[in-house]
């Protein structure tokens, strides 16, 4: 056939050019995805949110008042100072920099957060599309497994697991991270079902695509962005649940600072010294709110029925 | 008759009814039943019929997207049922097929240099320049540009979609092209485009085409040889002329005086065949059309017509013949 | 009401959407007349704004994106872009019945066609207060008069559409029927109110062909019985001619040709409308002789200069290139066209006859 017409050559031009000219419709399609964004307030505030947390954890050890203070450093004349000049955000019952100490657990809630999910997301996208593309029995049992999983109180199983294997951070990620998946599952298999029955599934298999490029590459790529969404809503819960363990007392163990164990602590010295639970509270506040904003956003930008 | 390219023989397909607690079968639609016909190469055979006849899982069955129940598809002589792995990979480049809804049959996340190089890289037949260049040669050849590589479906017409589907039809140089309603989507002047590109690639590249659509208009320009098929069964089957000018069957006929023809002098007169097409119970016997045909029998109520050859190469399934 | 009073009358009238990418011009100066009895044939591709034309009757298109910019809708008579939400929904109840493409997503599925049959019976004679179904259902005596009468009512036109057993049936749920049976079932509550206007947006393009056969004769019938004055919105050619006694070609936001069926589909004049018949295959059409007509549609966003059919016009002039066409410019045989070739005083035949070769005569 190639004899039979004309063989067009590449256009000339420099490769930046010529990368422009590959990229025009990619370039269009994030304009447009950037316009859709911005149109929701809310959701721009909570992106200015994100970036500035983003900024405080990784940027934070290097300019916080007290770095020692994360470390196990006491300071017993500066108990309980309130807030000012000195203390930002005051210092708690051991003298430590209350504002040192929340800004650096920003880093341990955001690496947190992203572990879990990863962990979460790696297994059940894996989990969910497996089982929804080749249904059967396969998926009966997956998804009865998902489903148990479902049944059991998340909370409850990483209270169980960080009971088992000892309190500690890690091992509060590592329980969240397995008790967090089964959501992933079932929204991908869904997903997985209804895309498997579009033509263009049918027309990949009808030019002899095999199940793992279908799946990986034009299945997926097409429920990522649902899986983008759930998972930006997912994050501040995810941070939220990390700090209900360091609150129970299984998660972040002192002097790790960490915002649920820093209220958990703070809550016996209130409402004297408010100071203590009212920042770390504020700034997880800011991340779960942030994250839940940034979620809507991207739902309203992926979302084709609201497309412009 | 010259050389079948393509050949189906008694080939059936039922979709088991599950039912009751333990999901045991109790029935089973006959989707495609005990369907035989053969398509010379560099012919076009018609597969007419309504939503449900069947027409559309015939198709699918002889890509084996679908597993036929039994029955043997014969392709350039090789029974294409007994295959499987490598040999029926290898078979199936050599015959390709075109979706009806050119907007779900490409995928919205790749561009449309990926969608038609897909195929070529997937049976590794090129790469690199190599690669552009047979894309490109492919865009061109079914009136696309070059400036659309980079495109996404979504920033297409529906009638450039479709010439994308085509060209990545194409791109494995196939023999015989299943062509599932492709214009049925489409808008007037741009069927006819297509309709044309369709013409004029068969007699380039000697393609064979298995097209399925339910408006006899098009299947009259394309198709060289035409089967009615009307709940699983072909019902008719001849040459175009001879469907066209003397339909035998009752419901060839039917279907025929239902077309609104764009002429207001010729007088429309529907309504001949009441109801509407309707699975029949897993047990019923006789003739598939009798509920609905104006001259039905008693006997077509108890037995199922065969195919009879009532004039050469035309084969008409009604005891009325 | 005169005779002559025309039942919808439409007026240069020009819509935007407005989107991210820009302001896109989908109606630039619709002029269209319905005659109380006209069946018209409203033809045209996708995205020439035949939806949107239809719609502005009763005033249905989304706004925003859409914006009413120029012209006017008169209906009976009177402007629908003056009256008020409530005289709307008065108009839209009793005297506008729409039906619409795909009938399996116009019937609720959680309703039995009777509930909704009754309900839109109630509310087409003026009784939206007896509704039988929502939490809002009312027990008063004289509302179960009124919908017992509604299902009379109901089952009566179901009778007439011709649904089989309506006494019986009428209980089911709409995923229960065919699509013939559903659009059926549309068909007789458009009917409820007797209208004055029926509004069917390609009633047919999701049945099949004898299924088609039947709902267009049916169409045919009810036109004559309850006088009805029909919009039918189509692209295709086929049913216009079957069903319809005018056409108005759309082409681009802007109607370029209308006229008697006969007249339009014997002697085409714009070069759309003629590019358009020889584009259908047909009985008769030899293989490989089919026209097309070259390109495609405009983009609204960036619609070409001048006459939007210029760039596939096989007779274009330096004037199409400029200027719009010209207003409605009449010809004989009541027919009216949109095209600068008759307003330099081009012979509509010899336009024909010069190029009339594939499809009769071959």
């Amino acid at each position: 056939m190639a004899d039979t017409s004309p063989i067009i050559q590449a256009p000339p031009g420099g490769f930046l050019r010529r990368w422009q000219e590959e990229h025009a419709s990619r370039i269009e399609e994030s304009r447009r995805a950037a316009y859709r964004f911005v149109q929701n307030r809310l959701s721009l505030l909570g992106l200015i949110f994100i970036a500035l947390l983003v900024v405080v954890a990784i940027t934070g050890r290097w300019w916080v008042p007290a770095p020692q203070d994360a470390t196990g450093a006491i300071h017993a004349s500066d108990r309980f100072i309130a807030p000012g000049l000195s203390h930002l955000f005051g210092t708690d019952e051991l003298g430590r920099d209350i504002f040192s100490r929340v800004v650096l657990a920003t880093q341990t809630a955001l690496l947190s957060g992203v572990i879990i999910l990863l962990v979460a997301i790696g297994i059940g996208v894996t989990l969910g599309s497996v089982a929804g593309y080749f249904g059967g029995w396969i998926d009966e049992v997956l998804m009865r497994l998902t489903d148990m999983m479902l049944a059991i109180p998340g909370i409850f199983l990483a209270l169980a697991i960080t009971a088992a294997l000892g309190p500690g951070i890690i091992h509060a990620i590592m329980a969240l991270s397995v008790t967090w998946w089964p959501g992933y599952a079932r929204l991908v298999e869904g997903q997985v079902k209804a895309a498997r029955e579009q033509d263009y599934v049918e027309a990949c298999r009808a030019i002899g695509a095999r199940p793992g490029r279908i799946i990986f590459s034009h299945i997926i790529p097409n429920l990522i962005s649902s899986v983008i969404v759930k998972a930006s809503m997912d994050f501040g819960f995810a941070i939220l649940s990390l700090a209900a363990l360091g609150f129970i007392g299984v998660g972040a163990q002192p002097p790790t600072p960490e915002w649920g164990e820093m209220i958990s602590f703070g809550r016996q010295y209130l409402p004297q010294y408010w100071w203590y639970s009212t920042f770390p509270g504020l700034a997880m506040f800011i991340a779960v709110f942030g994250f839940n904003m940034l979620g809507d956003g991207l739902r309203d930008v992926f979302d084709p029925k609201s497309r412009l | 008759m010259a050389e079948a390219l393509l050949e189906i023989r008694h080939v059936c397909k039922y979709f088991p009814i599950r039912g009751g607690l333990l999901k045991q079968n109790v029935g089973a639609v006959r989707a495609v039943d005990d369907v035989s016909l053969a398509i010379p190469a560099g012919t076009s055979y018609g597969l007419v019929g309504e939503s449900g006849s069947g027409k559309t899982t015939l198709g699918k069955v002889v890509l084996r997207l679908s597993e036929p129940t039994s029955g043997e598809i014969l392709f350039d002589g090789q029974d294409l049922a007994a295959l499987d792995g490598r040999a029926l990979q290898e078979q199936r480049a050599r015959m390709q097929m075109i979706f009806q809804n050119p907007y779900s049959s490409l995928d919205p996340r790749k561009t449309v240099k990926s969608i038609v190089a897909e195929p070529l890289v997937i049976y590794g037949r090129a790469r690199g320049k190599e690669l552009d260049d047979r894309v490109r040669s492919l865009i061109a050849t079914v009136g696309l540009r070059s400036e659309h590589l980079y495109r996404f479906p979504h920033e297409f017409s529906g009638g450039q979609r479709q010439r994308i589907g085509i060209a990545r039809a194409l791109a494995l140089e196939p023999k015989l092209l299943i062509l599932d309603e492709p214009t049925s989507a489409l808008d007037v002047s741009v069927q006819s485009q297509i309709l044309n590109l369709l013409l004029d690639l068969q007699q380039r590249l000697g393609l064979t085409y298995l097209f399925i659509s339910h408006d006899l208009g098009v299947i009259r320009y394309i198709c060289d040889h035409v089967g009615v098929m009307y709940l699983g069964r072909i019902v008719e089957q001849a040459p175009v002329e001879d469907i066209f000018s003397r339909p035998q069957h009752p419901y060839t006929q039917a279907l025929l005086s239902a077309i609104p023809e764009p002429d207001p002098e010729r007088a429309f007169q529907p309504g001949e065949i009441k109801g509407e097409i309707r699975a029949l119970p897993s047990d019923y016997a006789g003739c598939r059309f009798a509920p609905r045909c104006p001259f039905v029998m008693d006997r077509c109520r108890e037995v199922d017509p065969p195919l009879k050859e009532t004039a050469p190469e035309h084969t008409v399934a009604c005891h009325l013949f | 009401m005169s005779a002559a009073e025309p039942v919808v009358e439409i007026r240069n009238l020009e819509v935007d959407f407005r989107t991210f990418d820009g302001v896109s011009k989908v109606l630039v100066g619709v002029n269209l007349e319905l005659r109380r009895g006209d069946i018209l044939g409203l033809v045209g591709e996708t995205g020439c704004g035949k939806s949107v034309t239809a719609l502005s009757v009763p005033r249905l298109i989304p706004m925003p994106p859409g914006q009413f910019v120029g012209g006017d809708v008169r209906f009976l008579g009177e402007s629908v872009l003056e009256k008020s939400p409530a005289e709307m929904r008065e108009l839209r109840a009793r005297h506008i019945g729409m039906v619409f493409q795909d009938p399996n997503t116009n019937l609720n599925p959680v309703f039995t066609i009777e509930q909704q049959m009754v309900d839109a019976c109630l509310c087409r004679l003026g009784h939206a207060g007896a509704v039988t179904t929502g939490p809002f259902k009312s027990w008063r005596s004289s509302d179960r008069e009124l919908r017992r009468q509604a299902r009379e009512t109901a089952v009566a036109l179901l009778q007439r559409v011709g649904f089989p057993d309506p006494e019986r049936r009428i209980a089911s749920y709409p995923h229960e029927l065919s699509g013939g049976m559903r659009q059926r079932v549309l068909i007789a509550m458009s009917l409820a109110g007797h209208p004055d206007l029926l509004i069917a947006d390609e009633p047919t393009t999701a049945l099949d062909v004898s299924t088609q056969a039947q709902i267009l004769g049916l169409i045919r019938e009810l036109v004559q019985e309850f006088h009805l004055t029909v919009l039918l919105i189509t692209h295709n050619l086929g049913v216009v001619a079957q069903v319809c006694n005018r056409v108005a070609v759309m082409y681009s936001g802007r109607v370029v040709e209308s006229g008697s069926v006969r007249r339009v589909f014997k002697a085409p004049s714009h070069p759309y409308t003629i590019g358009l018949l020889r584009a259908v295959p047909t009985m008769e059409t030899v293989r490989g002789t089919l026209e097309e007509i070259p390109g495609t549609i405009p983009n609204l966003l960036t619609p070409p200069a001048g006459c939007r059919f210029h760039p596939r016009c096989p007779h274009v002039m330096d004037d199409c290139r400029v200027d719009p066409p010209p207003p409605m410019f009449p010809l004989e045989g009541g027919t009216e066209v949109a095209c600068h070739l008759y307003a330099h005083g081009a012979r509509p035949n010899l336009l024909v006859a010069a190029e009339h070769g594939g499809r009769h005569d071959g």
